[in-house]
């Protein structure tokens, strides 16, 4: 997710950024992430949530770095796209929401996006991955080297074959 | 722009415009610790076992597993070692940390990184740090690419320590050495076939300690056969993307008991050149220290009748050193560790007991799992012929106590119900310690919270 560039400024000259604005310019984003890779509207925000909770701990560090937001989206990246993380999320959270009635957010999307992100769902996991950085959070191949601690090559890579077969899916009938 | 390329972006446009609209959560670090632990205890039922000591989750949830892609997701199998780390003195402060692990080429994707932050108190903070072939208490995410973790915090006063049935126990100590401020670090069990490796850095700051992130080297402790009459071998290792070295040392065997034998029976490792070794003392403890060709990190080896061993580092002259522990055994290694512990007849003074058999896993979960009286694994025990592996062990285990569970909670309502379900959700907590978690124990745990009526009959159905 592109950020403000005033923001960002702002953070250089500060020295580092705090974390209640951070959290409020990223957890939906973060969110949204979760969702696109894990496509559990329930554990999308308890994965995005631990992982907030998680650079929260961590601020002193976390703020100093060139780019909290990518540290909390490797995070959320590689949280989401494990079938029993998810399911462990989503179990908690379901377990949440029946002893204590947390609210959970959750973003509801029209059919054909639904079925374009379960599409990619259904690619190797660092496919996955690189689709949604780099459609959803609109990042550069570099940005999402960085995030997913790869070179730009194999970035490039990957979205090549997640292009290829999601083609495949989405138009010649591939996907079951 | 082809067809795939404008479907995704509108796709991800839609997303993007859902979410913006979405209220702001509320972010739980602002959530009262007590309320936390609250909101904790009912939804993970805290089954721990008996021998746990006091401990506080602060964010949430199980843990979900690590990488499956490490080397250490290898299936386990008996015999494996207990670990009681329960026997550690407890006026100590915690604070922990953890940090982004290594990003760079060369080093293997199943490394962990720990960083340590040492409360301010770098006399007296200890932090333990759990870690599991394929999850942990503490550590969560992919082991190497996706660091995350549940904090945890102890109150001062309290040390932190839990047994680990599965893997290996690694612990952290400041304070002052013989030599000046040290690190000590502690690392426990030795789980045949499993490979863990933990990384840990600190760097002296001042009259403290802080984190530092390393990622260029670290240290492996090896763990492999050893010689019994007088002499157990430890390797340390240094090692780093651009070069390799290693240390290693002899300790004399005399005067530890068998048992520790054991355990030390299962390390060792032929090493590299050893600079000197040298008589030291460490807080009134006897110790060994080691310079070895590791840079001008100095290693020393020692024990206490409290711990078994301390992997003492003091020196932190250089600011890239980092400090990860690599113990592995083998199978012939385990032969001879219990070979050795059945000779054993000395009380067991060390904390550290080996689990030989299917039925005594069996034993510590139906502890773990808080079964209610009358409850037995009978059905699971008819099975243990069958059952060659922990993780075969632990995950038919999980399943009958969860159709036990299950069947409660379809005949019960209100507090007995959202009890069954609490219970439920324990279950798959215990499951994924071990690495083992049935897939229907998850989907009916979440049904069950959900209130989900058809999809916890099919699971009881079909036990």
């Amino acid at each position: 997710m592109t950020t403000d560039p005033i923001v960002e400024e702002l953070v250089v000259l500060r020295g580092r950024e705090p974390f209640d604005a951070f959290f409020r310019r990223e957890i939906r984003p973060l969110i949204g992430l979760a969702y696109a890779l894990s496509g559990s509207a329930i554990a999308a925000e308890d994965i995005a949530q631990e992982a907030m909770l998680a650079a929260y701990r961590r601020w002193d560090h976390v703020a100093r770095l060139d780019q909290p937001g990518a540290w909390v989206r490797r995070v959320v990246a590689n949280q989401a796209v494990s079938t029993l993380r998810r399911r462990v999320a989503e179990a908690k959270s379901l377990a949440r929401l029946a002893v204590h009635r947390q609210p959970v957010s959750a973003p509801e999307l029209p059919a054909d996006g639904e079925w374009v992100w379960a599409a990619v769902r259904r690619l190797p996991r660092r496919q996955a991955q690189v689709v949604a950085l780099h459609y959803y959070d609109q990042l550069s191949m570099p940005e999402i080297a960085r995030i997913l601690g790869c070179s730009k090559e194999s970035v490039n890579t990957h979205l090549r074959r997640a292009r290829a077969t999601l083609e495949r899916r989405l138009y010649r009938g591939g996907m079951a | 722009m082809n067809l795939v390329d404008e479907r995704l972006g509108r796709a991800a446009a839609e997303l993007r415009a859902t979410v913006v609209t979405m209220p702001l959560p509320r972010p739980r670090h602002e959530r009262p610790a007590r309320l936390v632990r609250a909101a904790l205890a009912a939804a993970a039922g805290l089954v721990v076992g008996a021998a746990a000591l006091p401990l506080l989750w602060l964010s949430g949830d199980a843990p979900p597993p690590l990488s499956p892609a490490a080397p250490s997701a290898a299936p386990a199998e008996f015999p494996r070692l207990l670990v009681d780390g329960s026997r550690l003195s407890g006026d100590l402060a915690l604070r922990w940390a953890v940090d982004e692990a290594p990003s760079g080429q060369g080093i293997r994707p199943s490394h962990l990184v720990a960083l340590g932050a040492p409360d301010g108190t770098p006399a007296t903070a200890r932090i333990w740090l759990e870690t599991l072939p394929e999850g942990s208490d503490i550590f969560r995410g992919d082991a190497y690419r996706s660091p995350e973790w549940v904090p945890l915090e102890v109150p001062v006063g309290e040390a932190y320590s839990r047994p680990v049935r599965h893997g290996i126990e690694v612990a952290w100590d400041t304070g002052a050495g013989a030599a000046g401020p040290a690190l000590f670090a502690y690392g426990y069990g030795v789980p045949s076939g499993v490979i863990v490796e933990v990384v840990r850095t600190l760097a002296p700051a001042g009259d403290g300690w802080s984190p530092a992130v390393m990622p260029e080297g670290f240290v492996e402790l090896y763990a492999g056969p050893a010689t019994r009459g007088g002499t157990r071998r430890v390797a340390l290792g240094w090692d780093e993307p651009s070069r390799v070295a290693e240390v290693s040392l002899e300790l004399d065997d005399g005067g530890v008991s068998t048992r520790e034998y054991a355990l030390f029976a299962t390390l060792g490792r032929d090493g590299g050149l050893v600079a000197s070794v040298a008589a030291a003392e460490v807080r009134g403890h006897p110790a060994v220290r080691i310079d070895g060709d590791g840079g001008p990190t100095t290693f020393a080896w020692m024990e206490t009748p409290d711990v078994l061993a301390r992997l003492h580092v003091v020196g932190f002259d250089d600011p890239q050193a980092v400090v990860a522990a690599l113990i592995e055994a083998g199978p012939d290694a385990w032969q001879a560790a219990l070979a050795v512990a059945a000779q054993d007849t000395t009380p067991d003074t060390t904390g550290f007991t080996i689990l030989s058999s299917p039925e005594q896993l069996l034993d510590d979960l139906a502890r773990e799992l808080g079964l209610p009286a009358g409850w037995e694994f009978d059905e699971v025990r008819d099975q243990l012929p069958e059952l060659t592996t922990v993780e075969a062990v632990v995950g038919a285990a999980a399943t009958s106590t969860a159709c036990r569970w299950g069947e409660r909670w379809r005949a019960t309502a209100g507090d007995e119900r959202t009890e069954a379900a609490r219970a439920l959700i324990a279950v798959v907590e215990v499951a994924s310690r071990y690495s083992a978690l049935p897939e229907a124990v998850v989907e009916a745990a979440a049904a069950a919270a959900a209130g989900d009526e058809a999809t916890v009959a099919a699971f009881t159905e079909a036990c």
